[in-house]
């Protein structure tokens, strides 16, 4: 039934002459969300949306339309709808070019390898382990605020195009964290676990949530907040930078995922998300950082959150290099923006956040591979510097250059050891000036792949789960400054 | 009132929120949502992107018995779909091992809800008029910059509210929102010089992307861009880069989560002044100027009520649940309680000014000397309950000099204090632009502010 629906829309495009159509109809697109504050829940929510969407790649461009309504009726017109915004506006005067994919799907599953269904497991048992972790982070009066939250996604998703190809998968996100904040008059500090803005993501089942262990972090993360209201705020100067994995992976987001997304290479996303300072010509070219300095964008990474099996093109989840030795080597890419760029074929990195919205270029697991320094060895590096771990705050320009970063929780390095905590510690700079000045990365026992699952990209906006795998890193002479707090 | 009978406005109850309400005998709450969006973006002085959007659901929120709280959501609105959403948000309920501190929701009341008169919206229609306005625009820019690049967006929607609850209340709004925004940059001189308009309306007529193309292109001086080295400068802010410092007050500030966990600047300044004496913000989501929200999503009638009055701070925003903790009345501040607005909470959306007198000129000359900042790009919090913030300006950074626009300058990083800038403001401008997201959910109407003495902390090359 569902794939008579499907073929249905396709037929409708077709008709119309299209060039190219495919569809995507979400049977589910579920998302619990659970989370418990200072004692009371704030939000218990579940749901399930399910929706279709068709792009139709027509004479005047591409064409898309998407609903909510999964009657027969609604999907043609959706379908419909589709093909009269392709013919009607876009690039008259220019073709759209779509690059050749010799590995298309017919008729591939993919499946999350999930050991503990999380929608299995009993509501009661889920919120017990919340309040269990909120009330531990209570460990003083100066704690004002505590956070407990779990999020599970899970979307059921059939596509088919006007090429033949066709897949179903059934992808399960899965993470959490706690989040303390401590007050004092005048001030006021924010601790998380594993990492802020939600906590850490993986694509798995609720064994991955188990693993976190909420309760039995949170009497240190409370702590921890508290502290940083007496630690001194951190320096500021020229000094050298070792940052946690968990802080390198946002840099990697920030200055190297968005920066080499071949749609704002080209300009595609200049009104909203911005451009880059990457050019199509750059490729073996630019120097990005520094010869340690190795990224891949990689979407076959088992249990990460960028990962699957085919994109919202068919395209084969695949690895590419982005920069390797330091050299900018690859970037992100559709079938439309591999072609603009004359390469062979797409990167396979195209996907739609839920049904309703255009499938757009994003970030897969653009992971920095690890060195081969131990923590010790590479904090023993460091005769004045500082270290910083957990974002607090990010920000950079519409070209991904110019960026601040700030985090949780800095401590000083001092010949070689880990001494004073800092609080409100900030690190910026220019992205290819930064990157250069990589020194050594951490060994695979300092590596971890971090899920994100809000991205923002697109109008109207999308927010894409993606994952970012990064070790400790060793950077030198980095612009530091407190904020005098 | 049985829920089969009309609400208290005299209208009919929604059908599905009723056969929602049917299925509980529990308190609760239902709000349906239909909304329809056409969606052209312009990529490369082209139209890239055309989309239309169908989107239909509910959200149910439900008390059981010991005042605990559950929520779901569904676009499947069938028996089945109806009957699995509510045993969900109930079993959530159940689950749930502390109370809320709402035990019910409100009833009829006699609040009035003014609804804006509306036309019906015909996405056909406004798909071929945006195209023709679209290329219009494009052309016009063509005209005045051949080696220009355009890029920007249009929206037009109708979003249709309905909330009922259990103690009889019945509330139905619709919305039709207007959206649109260009961005021009001149590619013969590198970096681009560029210039950067937008609007927002309920009215279709209100905003055109001819008439906002010519707003950008009004702003591109024809020299070269500049650099310029950070430290203090005073500034014009634009309308753009004021609506996204006031929204990061509202999320950073301004609601009352932020409060209950204390890293809002009112734990210290509420009710003491804590910006300019001159200035009184506002929210105002009746302001015809905006986009008019006559209706929160807890089915509460939204209100008109200072933020800053003569500069000194008032109250957070409620909404039915953080009202209940806090013993206070709600101030019509709901967003749709599940996720993801309901890890927001409840904050301020329409900010806006008591307007000043003062035209863009006149700013421009009593600011004499320094920056006109058209937009910031990727504002963060630094430190929250000092309210600072870092951004970088964007799409139009410009020197002044003797109250002229001169010459364009590279992209600046902004590290400073919200509350800061307000409390320097010198000068607000008289003429008020409605700068609105995408979906209308944040649509502040703000002026042109002068501000002395805004520190930026770094440049780039562009």
């Amino acid at each position: 039934m569902s794939e008579d629906l499907l073929q249905e829309a396709l037929d409708t495009a077709s008709r119309s002459g299209a060039r190219f159509t495919d569809a995507r109809l979400f049977l589910h697109n579920r998302l619990e969300y659970l989370s418990i504050r200072n004692g009371t829940p704030e939000v218990l929510s579940t749901g399930d949306e399910p929706g279709f969407g068709i792009r139709v790649l027509g004479r005047g461009g591409w064409g898309f339309a998407s609903t909510t309504r999964l009657d027969r009726a609604s999907i043609r017109e959706t379908a419909e709808w589709a093909v009269r915004l392709s013919r009607r506006t876009g690039m008259a005067d220019a073709e759209v070019p779509f690059a050749l994919e010799n590995n298309l799907p017919h008729g591939g599953t993919y499946e999350t390898r999930v050991r503990e269904d999380p929608f299995a497991v009993p509501l009661e048992e889920k919120i017990r382990i919340l309040s269990e972790a909120e009330a531990a982070l209570h460990v003083a009066p100066e704690v004002k605020s505590g956070k407990a939250e779990m999020t599970v996604w899970h979307e059921e998703k059939l596509y088919a195009s006007s090429e033949g190809a066709s897949y179903r998968s059934a992808i399960t996100h899965v993470g959490g964290g706690i989040s303390a904040v401590a007050h004092t008059e005048g001030e006021s500090q924010r601790r998380s676990y594993p990492n802020s803005f939600g906590g850490d993501f993986a694509q798995g089942g609720f064994e991955f949530i188990r693993g976190l262990d909420l309760p039995r972090q949170a009497d240190r993360v409370g702590k921890d907040a508290v502290a940083l209201l007496l630690a001194p705020t951190a320096p500021s100067g020229t000094m050298d930078l070792v940052l946690s994995s968990d802080q390198l992976s946002l840099q990697v987001h920030e200055s190297v995922g968005h920066a080499t997304e071949l749609d704002r290479v080209f300009g595609y996303e200049a009104g909203f998300a911005g451009t880059s300072f990457v050019r199509p010509g750059d490729i073996g070219k630019l120097r990005y950082g520094s010869p340690v300095m190795n990224i891949v964008a990689d979407a076959t990474v088992p249990g990460a959150m960028g990962s699957f099996g085919w994109d919202d093109e068919g395209v084969p989840a695949r690895r590419v290099d982005i920069v390797r030795n330091g050299i900018l080597s690859g970037f992100l890419s559709s079938r439309e923006m591999a072609a603009r760029q004359g390469l062979p074929s797409s990167g396979g990195t195209v996907r739609g956040d839920g049904p309703l919205r255009m499938p757009i270029i994003r970030m897969t697991n653009v992971n920095l591979l690890p060195g081969d320094h131990g923590r010790d060895e590479l904090i023993s590096e460091v005769k004045d510097g500082i270290y910083m771990e957990t974002n607090v705050s990010w920000s950079i320009d519409d070209k991904r250059l110019n960026f601040q970063f700030g985090t949780e929780v800095g401590r000083r390095i001092e010949h070689g050891e880990l001494t004073t905590l800092v609080r409100n510690p900030i690190y910026s700079g220019i992205t290819p000036e930064f990157w250069g000045s990589l020194e050594a990365l951490g060994n695979k026992d300092t590596y971890h792949v971090w899920g994100l699952p809000n991205c923002g990209k697109g109008q109207p906006t999308q927010t894409m789960r993606v994952a970012h795998g990064a070790p400790l890193g060793l950077f030198r002479h980095v612009r530091i400054g407190g904020t005098g707090g | 009132m049985t829920r089969e009978e009309p609400g208290a406005d005299g209208s009919p109850w929604d059908p599905v929120v009723s056969r929602i309400l049917a299925r509980t005998s529990h308190p609760a709450d239902v709000r349906h949502m239909t909304e329809r969006w056409l969606t052209l973006r312009l990529a490369n002085s082209q139209i890239y992107q055309p989309i239309h959007e169908v989107k239909e659901y509910v959200s149910f929120r439900v008390i059981v018995p010991g005042n605990l709280m559950g929520l779901a959501t569904t676009t499947d609105l069938s028996e089945g779909g109806i009957k699995t959403l509510v045993d969900s948000a109930e079993a959530m309920a159940r689950s749930s091992q502390e109370p809320v501190a709402l035990t019910a929701f409100p009833g009829p009341g006699h609040e009035e809800v003014h609804e804006t008169g509306l036309a019906a919206v015909d996405l056909g229609q406004i798909a071929e008029s945006a195209a023709r306005s679209a290329a219009e625009a494009l052309g016009t820019v063509a005209r005045e910059f051949p080696t220009s690049r355009v890029a920007g967006v249009y929206n037009a929607g109708q979003v249709t509210l309905s909330v009922g609850n259990s103690s009889g209340r019945h509330r139905a709004v619709t919305r039709n929102i207007y959206q649109g925004s260009l961005l021009v940059e001149d590619l013969s001189v590198d970096p681009p010089v560029s210039g950067w308009a937008e609007g927002a309306s309920s009215d279709p007529h209100g905003v055109s992307l001819p008439e906002i193309a010519h707003r950008a292109l009004e702003r591109i001086p024809r020299r070269k861009v500049s650099p310029l080295p950070p430290g203090s400068y005073d500034v014009v802010f634009g309308a753009p880069a004021i609506a996204e410092l006031m929204n990061m007050l509202s999320m950073g500030g301004l609601g009352a989560f932020s409060v209950e966990e204390g890293s809002s600047f009112l734990s210290e300044w509420r009710d003491r002044e804590t910006i300019a004496p001159h200035l009184t913000l506002w929210e105002d989501p009746q302001d015809a100027h905006g986009l008019p929200e006559p209706m929160d999503y807890d089915g509460l009638p939204t209100l008109r009520r200072k933020l800053f009055d003569h500069g000194v701070a008032r109250g957070p925003a409620h909404d039915l649940l953080t009202a209940a903790r806090a013993g206070v009345p709600s101030t019509g501040n709901a967003l749709p309680p599940e996720a993801p607005y309901g890890q927001l909470g409840p904050v301020p959306r329409h900010v806006t000014f008591e307007p000043g007198t003062a035209s863009h000129e006149e700013l421009l000359t009593r600011l004499g000397r320094g920056i006109l900042v058209t937009r910031l790009h990727y504002v963060r919090f630094v430190h929250r309950q000092r309210t600072i913030v870092t951004g970088m300006t964007r799409d139009g950074t410009y020197w002044v000099e003797n109250g002229k626009v001169h010459h364009p300058v590279a992209n600046l990083r902004m590290t400073e204090s919200i509350l800061g800038i307000l409390r320097r403001t010198e000068s607000t401008g008289r003429d008020l632009l409605c700068c609105a997201d995408e979906r209308g959910v944040f649509a502040p109407v703000v002026p042109e502010i002068l501000t002395r003495g805004v520190a930026f902390s770094s440049a780039t090359s562009f």
